[in-house]
């Protein structure tokens, strides 16, 4: 089964477009693929390969989008208000499992090979 | 290591890892914003999120292994590790469908075990132990002894001879008498503060007795305990009341007074008795209490949150002196929202029984009017007196004691002279009746409402939309017909998958005009109602083909900032 967003960022990524922006050609797919592989391999000496759920992810993957100022500029396209830090913080969450909703996808389907 | 392992790491580990996977993660989408092609975006003003997000991994790895915290200073816990269980301590004291609401409104995940919720909470309110505190007063349903005021009244035969009773307990000052094995009540102080009342302060103690094998020599040793308690005699009210203190010592300070007094204790609750052969007698009082008595009181917009009944008999016994040993169900509570408008509730009262304890959530005015604030408010009929609890609410010490002493004058004028209003307990008792025969709950809570808005609740309720949303809608148009102020039946079948708090929830915006209002009226956060009123929106909108009333309503709706 695919990854879920969680309940209380689904809104929001919706909202915001997160899936669309994962989905477009701005995004940056292999890089930020071959990223989760690399992430995957550091997590590896906390817990077993399994183990490694969105949760570790999310907040590296957040902070890469964070930094890399790209995300930001298809939000501000949208009618959504990045109000404080708490908001932005769950945008970035929100797409962060955007990515890894499609990295799963197309790791099961075979198009995204680690 | 295998799937579902947790590897034992240093702390300091953890913190050295958290920090370069963060630093490595910045690195390296400052070096893809460089890579040509790719449109970055210069944000002065974007937050700075890397420390929340470090908070978030580090929790993340905590989760799937043990990290070794140093001890401090040779065997102390951490402050910070102290001030974080503390305040996670306190909210998964609150009932999981509380801490639900909370993490809703917060805009944390709800989903998981109480402690993982109460984690995201805490988190999301910077692990701040004061403003956590105000959340949960602002929250609880069902006041407790240590964050409300607490009163028990002991009814007595009759109203005492203050004088005697004063020369009478005035001698134990400084004494103490035994009411029970290995219990004692200690008379501190007997004050005569005024003509009419007499003040009693003492403490209970009490010893549980443990046998313990000390060196293979068997050793009876007593464990102390001890608890205070005050209490107030009057001229006028024949009844003992207690301030504050538990049941054991209420009940002990109770028994010492009417020793130490000479006064005739009931030993029960006196109840008028049955009600239109419907209401059975404990039912009776709590039903008056809240259709009558608490509403002469001043409490506005009242809802019944928690209900216990009685339903069986304490155990039973054979003919040779033996328990029974057959299952029994003794008591029922629900919990909810306008609890006194579900079927089954109701059910449960028309059969007969008796409603022993209640919960509900008032709205209290200062007496200038300019203050409103909601507080919880619990009554529970014991065997021989009644429990009155007010909890401190949202904040508002002033108010919190007000709404006390009116639910308190309240139930010692039901304790001392019966029901408030025989013919109006019969037409509730009535409408209680008829909602247990009902094929389901209402759709909107009406069984609290004043008569006349009752009415109107059983018809559909007329929802007008207030005239200054009509004058900018008509400005913001420049209609040259202008938009006619329209009329909303919630209550039709065109809305009947609306849940009642959704029907509540628009109601209340329409009515107030602004959503801040409206949801300090409808009693939640401006987070949670906006997000009420969106789900409203999503099934209206699945609805709306061709609905008139529906089309108006949602264009409404659209006029307020729902983001």
């Amino acid at each position: 089964m695919g990854l879920r967003i969680p309940a209380h960022l689904r809104d929001l990524a919706t909202s915001i477009g997160a899936q669309s922006w994962v989905a477009g050609r701005n995004f940056g797919r292999d890089r930020y693929f071959a990223y989760v592989d690399k992430l995957k391999l550091d997590l590896a000496a906390f817990c077993a390969p399994d183990d490694i759920g969105p949760e570790l992810l999310v907040p590296i993957l957040a902070r890469v989008v964070d930094a890399e100022d790209v995300f930001i500029g298809h939000v501000l396209k949208t009618t959504v208000e990045i109000k404080d830090p708490e908001t932005w913080l769950r945008m970035c969450e929100a797409v962060a499992y955007s990515i890894l909703q499609r990295y799963h996808r197309e790791l099961e389907n075979g198009k995204w090979v680690p | 290591m295998t799937k579902g392992e947790r590897v034992l790491v240093p702390a300091e580990s953890l913190d050295v890892a958290v920090e370069r996977l963060l630093t490595e993660a910045a690195a390296e989408g400052k070096r893809w914003s460089l890579i040509p092609g790719r449109v970055r975006t210069t944000v002065p003003s974007k937050p700075a999120i890397e420390d929340m997000l470090s908070d978030r991994l580090r929790r993340a790895l905590e989760h799937e292994v043990v990290a070794l915290n140093p001890s401090v200073g040779g065997g102390d816990i951490s402050q910070r590790d102290v001030n974080e269980e503390v305040v996670k301590k306190a909210l998964v004291a609150l009932r999981l469908s509380t801490l639900k609401s909370l993490a809703n409104e917060r805009g944390v995940a709800v989903a998981g075990k109480a402690e993982e919720i109460a984690e995201r909470i805490g988190r999301a309110y910077q692990w701040d132990p004061n403003e956590v505190a105000r959340l949960i007063l602002e929250h609880e349903e069902e006041p407790s002894p240590d964050r409300g005021h607490v009163t028990r009244l002991f009814p007595l035969a009759g109203t005492p001879d203050i004088e005697r009773v004063y020369a009478r307990l005035r001698q134990t000052a400084g004494h103490y008498i035994r009411i029970g094995v290995a219990r004692w009540f200690v008379f501190n102080r007997v004050l005569n503060e005024s003509a009419d009342s007499v003040r009693v302060e003492g403490s209970h103690r009490w010893y549980r007795a443990t046998v313990d094998d000390y060196a293979g020599l068997p050793r009876l040793t007593p464990v102390p305990s001890e608890d205070t308690a005050s209490a107030w005699i009057r001229r006028t009210d024949s009844l003992i009341q207690i301030d504050g203190a538990s049941s054991g010592a209420a009940k002990a300070c109770a028994a010492a007074i009417q020793t130490g007094g000479d006064l005739q204790g009931r030993g029960y609750v006196p109840l008028a008795g049955m009600v239109n052969d419907d209401l059975e007698a404990h039912s009776a009082f709590m039903v008056d209490l809240l259709v009558n008595r608490f509403r002469m009181a001043g409490f506005e917009e009242m809802d019944l949150t928690v209900t216990k009944f009685k339903v069986g008999e304490e155990v039973g016994w054979d003919d040779e002196g033996q328990a029974e040993n057959r299952p029994a169900l003794r008591s029922v509570r629900f919990e909810g929202r306008h609890l006194l408008d579900s079927k089954v509730a109701c059910e449960l009262l028309t059969v007969g029984r008796p409603l022993v304890d209640m919960s509900l959530s008032v709205r209290v005015r200062s007496d200038d009017k300019h203050r409103v604030a909601r507080f919880p408010i619990r009554v529970a009929i014991e065997n021989n007196h009644v429990l009155v609890a007010t909890g401190y609410g949202s904040g508002d010490p002033e108010l919190s004691l007000k709404a006390h002493r009116a639910a308190l004058g309240a139930v010692k004028q039901e304790v001392e002279t019966g029901v408030a209003d025989s013919a109006r307990l019969e037409a509730y008792a009535g409408r209680i009746v008829e909602r247990a025969g009902a094929e389901s709950d209402a759709a909107v809570a009406t069984m609290l409402l004043l008569e006349e808005e009752a009415d109107e609740g059983s018809q559909p309720i007329p929802v007008l939309v207030p005239d200054f949303i009509v004058a900018e809608a008509n400005e913001a148009e420049g209609l040259a017909v202008p938009m006619q102020k329209p009329e909303f039946d919630l209550a039709g079948d065109a809305f009947d998958e609306l849940s009642s708090r959704e029907l509540e929830a628009v109601t209340a915006l329409l009515r107030v005009g602004k959503v801040k209002g409206a949801a300090a009226m409808f009693g939640v956060q401006v987070a949670g109602y906006r997000m009420i009123l969106r789900s409203v929106m999503r099934k209206l909108e699945q609805r709306e083909e061709g609905n008139v009333e529906i089309e108006a309503l949602l264009t409404d709706l659209r006029r307020f900032d729902l983001q």
